[in-house]
């Protein structure tokens, strides 16, 4: 939910600079339905998730690391966009936090609890998985690249509570940069800006 | 009646499909790629 929160509030930013969206038309941008198909993806595996401790090799894990293929594929198709390499370093990170603990997004209990959803935790057990998500709750200590996993805590009364990741903020950035230069720029005389 | 006409040709008009195209691709890419928890679902 906050990554499209920031993708609405990049839009918004772009027309208030002066941007407009008819210049986003001009990106040369390819494989949108490739990416679709990977969020198609990580539906099916929030949605309909295996228990964890199912290991690396399963069916979860491989469409896990097929959805970021994909995504991959989109990446390397529009690297000379703008904003999109940072996209692919948040993609990575996130993959990789990821494939250290088992598939799963690591998530601290003292986070979750910061914006209310222990609620949404499957169980009280270290390794619970958080409903509707990709994490799992985990103590610090045994989380393997801490520092990449859902850190970053907006806690209420910000509007969208939420936890995410270096990974996340990458994502974040990247599209808000593909954005505010996607809206601005004549990408057709390349380099008037609005 | 002509304002609905006018208004669905200029919804579907090439450059408003392809803004459409770029945005929903760049949200599924942010959203598949990313890993927030969010009122505990990320969708």
């Amino acid at each position: 939910m906050i990554l499209a929160a920031a993708i609405l509030v990049a839009v918004i930013v772009g027309l208030v600079r002066g941007g407009n969206l008819q210049r986003l038309a001009q990106l040369p941008f390819r494989w949108g339905g490739v990416a679709l198909v990977a969020f198609g993806l990580q539906i099916y595996l929030i949605y309909f998730p295996e228990p964890v401790g199912a290991g690396l090799v399963s069916l979860r894990v491989g469409l896990l690391v097929l959805s970021y293929a994909l995504l991959a594929g989109v990446i390397w198709q529009n690297r000379a966009l703008p904003g999109i390499w940072l996209i692919g370093l948040g993609l990575a990170a996130n993959l990789a936090v990821m494939l250290l603990n088992g598939g799963y997004m690591p998530i601290t209990p003292q986070a979750l609890a910061q914006v209310g959803h222990t609620r949404n935790a499957l169980s009280s057990e270290a390794g619970a998985r958080v409903s509707a998500t990709k994490d799992i709750v985990l103590p610090r200590d045994a989380t393997v690249a801490w520092w990449l996993s859902d850190i970053f805590v907006l806690p209420p009364p910000f509007p969208l509570p939420s936890v995410f990741s270096l990974g996340d903020m990458l994502i974040a950035l990247g599209a808000f940069w593909f954005l505010q230069d996607g809206m601005r720029v004549d990408h057709i005389g390349r380099g008037s800006r609005a | 009646m002509e304002h609905w006409k006018l208004t669905v040709a200029k919804l579907s008009s090439p450059t408003t499909l392809r803004v459409l195209y770029i945005l929903l691709a760049l949200l599924a890419m942010a959203l598949a790629g990313g890993a927030p928890d969010g009122y505990g679902g990320q969708y």
